[in-house]
Parts: structure tokens; C-alpha cells; sequence
């Protein structure tokens, strides 16, 4: 019974389609946006398409277990042929975008030659199983509503270490909530000493111009 | 859950490694994830097993490795092991580190027959 030395990553496959489309979407600003259900992933696309979906060419894809009901949301906001769904359920029901997925999702709105500034791959709402695929991103957003509780940067390290920017959004119903700013600060910094952090309210429309300063930095970082 | 979608890529590695070696069993699969993974050992065993049936490796027996979280602190040098989620120096308490095990998903060896 021969034993066969392999050593290959398990995620091989996966890098290396994320490394092409990488590679396909060239100067394009990418990010991987990730969050627990509900979370407002949605709003804050929603919102930056109406707030700057005029000056830059962004890009859109949708990635759910079930249903359209995201891509039609964004739809109102970017023109039909920028938003992309991919309905994970189609792919064995998986709780997570991965590289594939995404390649087809760039095709689909055609990123290789349509030069958007922006793509973003809204991940499916899930704090565990995302962190482990690589999309060809070039930066991970990662969003904690203050309504989910402010020890889940610790109760979930393997999402939140990875991120290089971090929302906190809801903080308009912070008031009626135990959520300590302060607490999740520090449990934000236990697992992650580097990214940035912003707190913002999609619906209230507070603090979002640091978000849209941020994409402009990647946005010409990317650039040079 | 993405234990399924983990589980497809082994079974689509070990099939090819069968097809290379020419031989028609596989009996045994060493795997080796890092701590830093959110693979849940068990549910990769089970979804191995469902996904396996009526293939050359439908009752393989899985052995898996957990390997510990370390970092090289690129202030001062030092090799650690990264405990309670510490992501910092024990010795110089800079964050400026580089993780260097932890986040391991590989195949290992395969057994076939």
C-alpha cells in the first residue's frame, strides 16, 4: 500500500483562479465585503452608488445563498450590466463566495475590458466561512453592526484578523443598545493591530465620508 | 458548512493523484489544517464521507493535524506562538508581526492501493 507524499494546499485551485482574476481586473480597485446576515452590506452599497456611483465606474457582485433581492436592490443605483448575482445554492449551496464564482461574475460584467474603478464582491452574510476563500481581492472590508455585540472581533479572530478595514455601521441606535464602543475597539485590536477602523450609520448617512476618502486612497493606490 | 466545498477540492486533488499513480483505492488521507482555518475537523470528516460514496475512496480513513498559530515579530525577531488570540510580541509587544503558521489546508500524503 504505497503511501504518496503530496503537500499541496487544499486551496490551491481556489488561489489560483482568485490570481486571475486578479490579474484580469488589472488597475481595478477590488474588495472582498464581508459580514454577518443583516449586518447593512446592502445599504452601504446602496448608499455609495448614490453618493459616487456618478463619478466613478463601479462595479457590483451579489453573492447569496438564495434570490435576487440583493442585485435588484443595487440595480436602482448602477446601470443593469455593472450588478451580477451569484446565487451560491446553484453551486452546492455554499455559504461563501469563492474564487470561480467570482471569475464568472466578472465575466459576466464584462471587468476585463469595461476599466470599472471599483468592484465589489458583496460576500454571503456569514462571519466563519468567507474568511477562508480568496476572491482575487485586493483589500478585505469587514462590517460589525452594533446590534450584533461588541466581543465578535474576538468570538470570530479568523475573519476579523484578515480585514484591512473594519466598519462598524448602526451607530445611530446606539443609544438604545449595551454595545460599548470602547470594548469593541479593544477587541478589535486583540486580533487585528492594523486595520483601519471607522464607525459609521448607512441609514443615517453619518460618517460616511471616511469611507468614500478610503476608496479614493485604494482607489489611487491601486492606480499608480 | 464550507467543510463541503473544503472536502470537494481534497476529493478532486486525491482523484488526480490516483489517476498519476494508476492504481484504483485510496484507503487512508493525512491532512494537515492550521488553527487559524475555521475548519471544524469532524464535519470535514462527514462531509469527506458523503461526498466519497461510490468513489476509489468511499471509506478512506481521514487523519487530520491541527498546527499551532506562530508568528516571527519582524521588530525584534523573536519566533512565537500566538496563545489567546494575542496577536503581539510576548517579547517587545509590537503588533508589526508576521504570521507564520496557522493557516495551513493541505493535503499531506494519500495511501493507495
Amino acid at each position: 500500500m504505497p503511501e504518496i507524499r503530496v503537500f499541496e494546499s487544499i486551496m490551491k485551485r481556489n488561489d489560483a483562479i482568485a490570481a486571475d482574476n486578479k490579474k484580469m481586473i488589472k488597475k481595478t480597485l477590488a474588495l472582498n465585503l464581508m459580514s454577518s446576515p443583516g449586518a447593512g452590506k446592502t445599504s452601504l452599497l446602496e448608499m455609495t452608488l448614490k453618493s459616487i456611483g456618478k463619478k466613478y465606474r463601479i462595479g457590483v457582485i451579489e453573492g447569496d445563498v438564495a434570490t435576487s433581492n440583493d442585485a435588484e436592490r443595487i440595480m436602482k443605483y448602477a446601470p443593469k450590466s455593472a450588478v451580477y448575482q451569484i446565487k451560491t445554492e446553484n453551486y452546492g449551496g455554499g455559504c461563501h463566495l469563492d474564487a470561480k464564482m467570482v471569475s464568472y461574475g466578472l465575466a459576466k460584467i464584462k471587468a476585463a475590458n469595461r476599466n470599472y474603478d471599483i468592484i465589489i464582491f458583496e460576500n454571503v452574510g456569514n462571519l466563519i466561512c468567507p474568511a477562508d476563500f480568496s476572491l482575487g481581492e485586493d483589500k478585505k472590508v469587514v462590517m460589525l453592526s452594533v446590534t450584533e455585540g461588541d466581543d465578535k472581533p474576538v468570538k470570530y479572530p479568523g475573519m476579523f484578523e484578515a480585514a484591512d478595514l473594519i466598519i462598524l455601521n448602526k451607530t445611530d441606535l446606539l443609544k438604545h443598545l449595551n454595545f460599548s464602543m470602547k470594548k469593541a475597539m479593544s477587541n478589535i485590536r486583540r486580533v487585528n493591530k492594523k486595520a483601519i477602523v471607522l464607525d459609521l450609520s448607512v441609514q443615517a448617512n453619518t460618517g460616511m465620508s471616511n469611507w468614500y476618502d478610503i476608496l479614493k486612497q485604494w482607489m489611487e493606490e491601486k492606480k499608480s | 458548512m464550507h467543510e463541503l466545498a473544503i472536502a470537494g477540492e481534497i476529493k478532486d486533488i486525491v482523484l488526480a493523484k490516483l489517476k498519476e499513480h494508476k492504481l484504483s483505492k485510496v484507503t487512508g488521507i493525512k491532512l494537515v489544517f492550521g488553527e487559524m482555518t475555521s475548519v471544524v475537523p469532524e464535519a470535514i470528516r462527514f462531509a469527506f464521507a458523503s461526498i466519497s460514496e461510490k468513489t476509489p475512496m468511499s471509506g478512506a480513513k481521514i487523519r487530520i493535524k491541527m498546527i499551532r498559530s506562530k508568528a516571527l515579530c519582524n521588530s525584534c525577531g523573536k519566533n512565537f506562538r500566538i496563545k489567546d488570540l494575542a496577536y503581539i510580541c510576548p517579547e517587545c509587544s509590537s503588533a508589526d508581526i508576521k504570521i507564520t503558521a496557522g493557516r495551513e489546508m493541505i493535503v499531506q500524503t494519500i495511501d493507495m492501493e
